[in-house]
């Protein structure tokens, strides 16, 4: 898998969506990675961020809370209506505030992380190694275009120099 | 018995004998086409030679050609080396026909490839008598490729009437010198010719010896998952529904399929062939079309749209239905592809 493959995954593994096989790979890239590294540390800071700013009950600035008290002051006295609304609003507004926040970003978040999806290349490489055998295939074009796909990966794992 | 009766029943004698041989002469010095293309497919296995290469592909704007070199030992040690396209100079592969070993000195690695991984090889062991189920082969003109005598071989599709190949056949060998492969429109699709060829006995074994140079280092090619021709429990294989083509074109049948995981990509893939010609079908757990690497262009197929597109020599024809990818590869037209991909039914 590439980095950018991985990248997308780590929304789900800071969330532990990933089934295992996928937890343990990203696991193991972001400890050799430091580029996706500081991707998944920006990920769990966001996280953090959102826990702290709507995971408790908010209090208003006090700045707010005098300016309500004076304008309280002021005008008539309210209606029972009136006092309850003002009463329960922000016990109303703020929760409310911070799901539309999240939801919004969990979808924008969901509507920019790419749904997966294979190449063309791919396709094309697998027919052929599938049918490098038969009537049709050519040896030295087919056997190009698989070689060149080995040559163009940058990813590979070394074996026994003399094997 | 009067001398003149004895003459004309001693000219009758050898003229009687002469017709038989006639009539046997042609059974020695013109095989049947089938007999023909079946030494030219099993001619590599007894002959050895060297020689030079170019194949070319031709898309709908523009071709792609490969030059090689080649050394063959029968009847399966072969040495390719690449002079052309750019990007393959200087490649190198050896191969025993179950390892293959790819030498890039540009980059210092060797590749192994273990192609034969793939198997079973569609259609099994070229299937002569398959082919000629589908194809009519006719005997064509004697000519000349290489410095050769040639006979030439037509393989014209009996359900279409379409011209699809054209092989040229070394009289002394049976090696395929040259080939052809045709659109539909009867436009070039592929040609592959020897430039120069030689037949050799003498080719040293160590030409073919898998070994790694020092300072090259090893490291293992792609991996391609293991087919198998027993396809019904693949669709338990995978975590999606998978549907079959209900029609598909004259004298093709599933051969083989595998399944992958790619990119975090589930895909299935079934490979059906004519005997000559091949197509796979894959499906695949992704609700995008596949990133096309050159231009494309939309296609129905049955009640949806999708892509249609010419990579290297093959045509792709993919879609997307119920959350899932669908992917026609192969050696058809769009319009054949689509065909298949609108008669999918679970």
């Amino acid at each position: 898998m590439t980095c950018e493959n991985y990248r997308a995954l780590i929304a789900d593994y800071v969330h532990h969506q990933l089934d295992a096989a996928d937890d343990a790979a990203v696991y193991e890239h972001v400890g050799n990675c430091a580029a996706c590294r500081a991707e998944l540390d920006a990920q769990i800071q966001l996280t953090e961020s959102l826990r702290e700013a709507f995971g408790q009950d908010r209090e208003f600035p006090s700045s707010i809370a005098a300016q309500v008290r004076q304008f309280m002051h002021a005008v008539p006295s309210p209606s029972a209506w009136d006092r309850l609304r003002s009463a329960l609003r922000p016990a109303i507004v703020a929760p409310a505030a911070a799901v539309i926040l999240v939801a919004a970003i969990l979808g924008y978040d969901a509507s920019h992380r790419p749904a997966p999806a294979l190449s063309s290349e791919y396709f094309v490489r697998e027919h052929i190694a599938q049918t490098i055998g038969s009537p049709s295939s050519d040896a030295a074009w087919s056997a190009y275009l698989l070689t060149s796909a080995n040559a163009s990966s940058g990813s590979d794992a070394a074996a026994s120099p003399n094997g | 018995m009067p001398r003149r009766r004895l003459t004309a029943s001693v000219f009758a004698a050898a003229a009687a004998s002469l017709c038989l041989w006639l009539g046997a002469l042609p059974a020695w010095t013109a095989p049947s086409g089938e007999a023909l293309l079946r030494a030219a497919m099993d001619a590599d296995n007894h002959t050895s030679y060297s020689g030079t290469v170019t194949s070319v592909v031709y898309g709908p704007h523009s071709a792609t050609a490969t030059v090689v070199r080649i050394d063959h030992k029968a009847p399966s040690s072969w040495r390719i080396w690449y002079v052309a396209p750019a990007d393959a100079y200087g490649r190198l592969i050896v191969s025993n026909e179950t390892t293959t070993y790819q030498y890039e000195p540009s980059t210092g690695r060797v590749y192994s490839n273990q192609w034969s991984a793939s198997e079973p090889p569609v259609a099994g062991e070229f299937d002569v008598a398959r082919v000629a189920q589908n194809y009519a082969i006719e005997l064509g003109a004697a000519t000349a490729v290489a410095g050769r005598s040639v006979d030439t071989l037509s393989l014209t599709s009996k359900h279409s009437g379409n011209l699809v190949e054209r092989y040229w056949i070394d009289k002394k060998t049976r090696i395929v010198l040259r080939r052809e492969r045709y659109h539909v429109d009867g436009s070039l699709a592929f040609k592959s010719e020897f430039d120069s060829f030689r037949y050799v006995n003498d080719l040293p074994k160590a030409l073919f010896d898998l070994s790694v140079p020092p300072g090259m280092v090893l490291v293992q090619g792609a991996a391609y998952s293991p087919a198998t021709t027993d396809v019904a429990p693949l669709a338990g294989a995978v975590h999606f529904k998978t549907i079959a083509p209900r029609d598909l074109p004259d004298g093709f049948q599933l051969e083989k399929g595998n399944v992958a995981t790619h990119d975090n990509v589930e895909a299935l893939q079934f490979v059906y062939s004519d005997g000559l010609r091949t197509f796979s079908l894959f499906e695949s757990a992704s609700a995008r079309l596949p990133k096309f690497e050159g231009e494309s262009r939309a296609i129905a197929v049955g009640s949806a749209t999708g892509q249609f597109a010419y990579e290297t020599g093959v045509t792709l024809v993919s879609w997307l239905d119920g959350g899932l990818n669908f992917t026609l590869v192969g050696d058809l037209t769009p319009r054949e592809l689509a065909r298949i991909g609108a008669s999918l039914k679970s």
